[in-house]
């Protein structure tokens, strides 16, 4: 049975004269998995909303959607709320109560059940969604990952017979999101749901999909099985987003299906012949130390745990240092060590430049309405380096208004005014799309080989894999392993990239998939 | 462990409601006296010890504070102790005085008590019988707060690391006007996650999770009788002109008696049930 | 409909017959809880009101917002003691979006920081003060938008107003009655902590936020077409 049948859509906002949804016909059958991915600006988020009638946004609106074979806009309001779930990006807005136990009461309060009822279906989905102990706790005691799940939960309280969700995993750490991935997985499964999902990070949601669809330009440019997809993007530009093994697929000379996973990926990798089975690791000269961390250790409170226990590393002159390490495990609470907004109760920190930090929200950086009042704020020479930066175009915006790529430039280009020397990162990557990352990274390498030296937290494996110099990891308050970028991910088995594991036994030294790409052609 | 906490909200309003209500308009110094030590030795079990302690030390202090200032802003009463610029001082505003404080305090204990009993979900349940819109509004803003303040810490942070040295006060006003503009925006993606779950539909119903058991009712019942008793009598003081004691007679003693157990009633349920407990974990 | 006018009757009655019955039964104490009930009772219509009115959804949202603004507020600026936002923001409350959205601004944001802070039976007379205050910013929103003076000689009246009923208040609640001798001389020590932070701190948060509400404001408008 079809769900939804999409006749010849298109959808163009008030601002703007280009179609942003242009002429769309697809049909989502019930209990699909469906994935839509692109490029960020690529109608997404504009053509989910509108498959949701209470969201869909204000502009003009050509074509028709057909929900169970009812148009969308003769659906009434009651069956589009139960039976249509959506959830967004940021967990925490889309809260609106504040006790776990109301939230999962509020649809089911909207549609005027009784107590009874209410009060047996919010036991049943906290036990199901894992919220047995928290139930009768605040909202803001949870962790993102967990708001995000308390968001999938409540909606799913009501029973829909589909389930919209965009980007919801891009404001989570990679096991949160994992997490969000299996529990949706179980959904579909179990009840049958059908799911419809935007996605930046198809690395982890990729196989789960029943059907991919891509959209470039507001367009459908392909829309099929999973590997059926990847093929058929061979030498678009939307291929750099796919996980690695379907890269490698399609850059090389290979035959059968496309691999997806790891697994699929090794098998592949394991009946091509290799031109090069080893990467030689570069050697790192610099040993410029410029700031230096020894024996720090560090609590919040007196009578709590120890988050950094004899924690020491050096970082070098220009140098990219990466510090990766899972949730919780003190990245953050070092970073604002080397900042000085926490002093450690014992150890030495010695740098003796000044150093810059950008939060894990860009947005945090900005306090005016225009790029160019906050710029003043810092210092009034801002046009050379807003010019650098590519802003110079931006410049009477608003911050909130720009995208998240050009935002986190904006942050960057803010911080750097006070002419630092080092540049401390939380999370820089996180809510960015592949090509934003790419053009983060590159930019910057730029900086870092201009004499910048840049010390970064993040979860982000792959692209600290791809840009960073050198890497650490932080377990149990210290540094645990910490070497060269390459030597780093080559070693690891389980904290590694997807190429690393791919080609583990079968490349030395590969850790993105460019380089197995590159070990095959030669 | 069940406390006194876990009552159905109608049985602890009352509860409060009654022991507030003689507390405020008898003005009679024994029910305050009563007042007082039901209401700090509760107090004493739900809070921790020291918090107690410091509050004792600052009733006492209170009381004296009233008892001195009363008899300069009142004049009234009979017998005149001294002359302050040829205002009079009398022993009645004195004494009316200490009754004051006394009865400042006990009131000031009670809403202590009250505002560790009864939680954001208590409110609500009295809210969203019948102002549930209101009840939603206050439970959405109960959410935001946290939110707000978390945002204006890292704000705040980022501000103070961005390289540019300001004085805190115009950080602070900075940082607040960002908050002040992510959380109007973040209002619209709330308001759309309302939308999409149904809200605005007719018919809202409102959900909570308590239930009114046999056993709220006999507390409730139990309340109520000796609230009565305890007005039963005529136990009102008079102060001026002239200090008239009420009579001792049985039905005012039985008021006396009443109000007595009525001002314990919470510190004996929480004795009552932790004898319980300990009963109960000894025979495992 | 009828539902409606004995819901205002009732409170209409209500009030006129909690003073009475407080005078003809608690003679001596009469004034400070009768001032409790009073004060409660005056919030009651405005709160029917918003249960009856069509609220959209997105300004119910705000109704929070600036509530959880105001409160959050009292806690941000707490190093700084008596310079608190709380009444700038109930104003711009008023001035941007209508005098009842600014009276249960003011209501809201007293029940929700005596929530952190600790009711107490002042609790209904902060809220009906505040409250009043953000209704009148509601009236006059005119003139405040357009004209600054007008601002700050609101805001300085507003931070008046609330200081003198909290003093009527204190003066009831410590004497029972309204002891005239009690409330000057509540007031005379209060006024340098009137004049000094509730007025210049109204004033400074005024100038600063009302504009940038203002800004924030049409953005939305812009933006989400509220």
């Amino acid at each position: 049975m079809e769900i939804f049948n999409i006749k010849n859509l298109s959808f163009t906002y008030n601002t703007s004269d280009k179609k942003a949804v242009n002429s769309i016909n697809m049909t989502v059958s019930s209990g699909d998995f469906l994935l839509v991915i692109g490029q960020s600006g690529c109608g997404k988020t504009t053509l989910l909303k509108m498959l949701k009638k209470e969201l869909t946004p204000f502009g003009k609106k050509e074509g028709e959607i057909f929900y169970k074979g009812k148009n969308i806009e003769l659906l009434n309001e009651r069956e589009s709320a139960q039976s249509i779930g959506f959830i967004m990006q940021d967990p925490d807005s889309q809260i609106v109560t504040d006790k776990v136990y109301s939230e999962l009461a509020f649809g089911l309060e909207n549609l005027g059940y009784d107590k009874e009822v209410i009060r047996a279906k919010v036991s049943e989905f906290a036990s199901c969604f894992g919220f047995l102990e928290s139930f009768d706790s605040s909202v803001d005691k949870l962790s993102g990952g967990e708001k995000q799940m308390l968001n999938l939960a409540s909606v799913m309280a009501l029973n829909p017979e589909v389930i919209i969700l965009d980007e919801p995993t891009s404001m989570l750490d990679p096991i949160s999101a994992n997490d969000f991935f299996s529990t949706l997985k179980r959904i579909n499964n179990d009840f049958g749901t059908t799911v419809i999902i935007s996605e930046h990070h198809l690395q982890e949601v990729f196989h789960l999909a029943d059907r991919v669809v891509c959209l470039e330009n507001g367009e459908i440019t392909a829309l099929d099985t999973p590997k059926n997809v990847c093929k058929s993007l061979k030498g678009k530009k939307i291929m750099k987003t796919l996980p690695a093994p379907a890269r490698v697929f399609n850059s090389v000379k290979a035959y059968g299906e496309c691999p997806i996973t790891v697994k699929e990926g090794r098998k592949m990798l394991s009946s091509i012949a290799l031109n090069r089975n080893k990467i030689s690791s570069e050697e790192l000269k610099n040993d410029d130390v410029i700031l230096s961390c020894k024996n720090i250790w560090f609590r919040y409170e007196r009578k709590s745990k120890d988050i950094l226990k004899n924690c020491s590393f050096n970082v070098n002159k220009g140098e990219f240092y990466a510090l990766l390490g899972e949730n919780g495990c003190g990245k953050s609470t070092l970073l604002n060590i080397i900042n000085g907004s926490l002093k450690p109760y014992r150890g030495k920190i010695k740098c003796d430049l000044k150093s810059a930090y950008l939060p894990q929200n860009p947005k945090n950086v900005f306090v005016k309405d225009t790029l160019e009042q906050d710029f003043k704020m810092i210092d009034n020479s801002y046009l050379e380096l807003s010019e650098q930066f590519g802003l110079s175009d931006f410049l009477k915006t608003h911050p909130y208004d720009l995208s998240g790529g050009e935002l986190q430039r904006a942050s960057i280009c803010k911080i750097l005014l006070s002419n630092p020397d080092i540049l401390l990162l939380d999370e820089p990557t996180k809510g960015l799309d592949t090509f934003a990352k790419i053009n983060l990274g590159s930019f910057l390498k730029q900086l870092c080989k201009k004499g910048l030296t840049i010390v970064m937290v993040t979860h982000d494996v792959e692209f600290s894999a791809e840009f960073s110099d050198r890497c650490g990891l932080l377990f149990d308050g210290g540094i645990t392993s910490e070497n060269s970028v390459r030597e780093f991910f080559s070693q690891n088995i389980f904290y590694t990239t997807s190429a690393s594991k791919m080609s583990k036994g079968m490349i030395e030294n590969a850790v993105t998939a460019d380089d197995i790409i590159g070990c095959i052609n030669g | 462990m069940n406390t006194f906490k876990n009552f159905h909200p109608i049985t602890l309003f009352f509860y409060f409601l009654f022991v507030l209500f003689i507390s405020i308009f008898s003005f009679n110094p024994l029910f305050l006296i009563f007042g007082f030590f039901g209401s700090i030795s509760f107090y004493a079990c739900i809070s921790d010890f020291k918090a107690v302690f410091k509050s004792i030390i600052f009733y006492i202090i209170l009381i004296f504070a009233v008892t001195a200032t009363n008899p300069i802003f009142s004049h009234n009463g009979a017998t005149v102790l001294f002359f302050i610029n040829d205002n009079r001082i009398t022993l009645e505003a004195l004494i009316y005085g200490a009754v004051l404080g006394l009865m400042i305090a006990v009131a000031v204990i009670w809403f202590r008590c009250f505002n560790l009993v009864f939680d954001s979900e208590k409110i609500l349940y009295f809210l969203g019988k019948s102002f549930p819109r209101l009840a939603l509004v206050f439970s959405m803003t109960l959410n935001f707060v946290p939110n707000l303040l978390r945002s204006f810490k890292n704000i705040n942070t980022a501000q103070r690391l961005s390289g540019k040295k300001t004085s805190r006060i115009k950080r602070y006003l900075n940082s607040f006007s960002a908050v002040i503009t992510q959380s109007m925006e973040n209002a619209m993606i709330t308001s759309d996650s309302m939308k999409a779950r149904g809200y605005g539909l007719k018919k809202r119903t409102f959900y909570s999770r308590f239930k009114f058991t046999f056993y709220d009712l006999t507390y409730l019942a139990v309340s109520i009788i000796l609230f009565s008793l305890s007005l039963a009598g005529n136990t009102s003081f008079e102060f001026y002109p002239y200090f008239v004691i009420p009579k001792a007679d049985t039905l005012n003693i039985l008021s006396y008696i009443s109000f007595l157990i009525l001002s314990f009633v919470p510190f004996l349920f929480e004795v009552k049930e932790g004898a319980k407990w300990k009963f109960l974990i000894s025979k495992i | 409909m009828a539902k409606t006018v004995l819901k205002y009757v009732i409170t209409i009655i209500l009030i006129p017959a909690t003073i009475i019955l407080g005078v003809v039964l608690f003679s001596d104490r009469s004034y400070a809880v009768i001032s409790i009930a009073v004060a409660f009772f005056a919030c009651i219509p405005f709160f029917l009101c918003f249960e009856r009115n069509k609220y959209s959804t997105r300004r119910i949202v705000l109704l929070a917002v600036m509530t959880a603004l105001s409160v959050a507020g009292r806690f941000i600026f707490a190093p700084l003691p008596f310079f608190k936002p709380v009444t700038a923001i109930v104003v711009i409350a008023g001035m941007y979006f209508g005098s009842e959205f600014g009276f249960l601004t003011g209501a809201l944001s007293a029940v929700v920081s005596n929530f952190y802070f600790g009711q107490g039976p002042w609790t209904p007379f902060q809220m009906f003060s505040w409250g009043i205050i953000g209704f009148v910013a509601g009236i006059i929103s005119n003139p405040l938008i357009k004209n600054k003076l007008v601002l700050i000689l609101y805001g300085a009246f507003s931070g008046i107003a609330y200081s003198l009923l909290m003093d009527v208040w204190t003066t009831m609640w410590s004497d029972g009655t309204f002891n005239l001798v009690r409330f000057y001389g509540a007031i005379i020590s209060a006024l340098p902590i009137t004049l000094e932070y509730y007025v210049i701190s109204n004033i400074i948060f005024l100038l600063i936020f009302a504009p940038l509400f203002g800004k924030k404001i049409e953005r939305l408008k812009l933006k989400y077409e509220i």
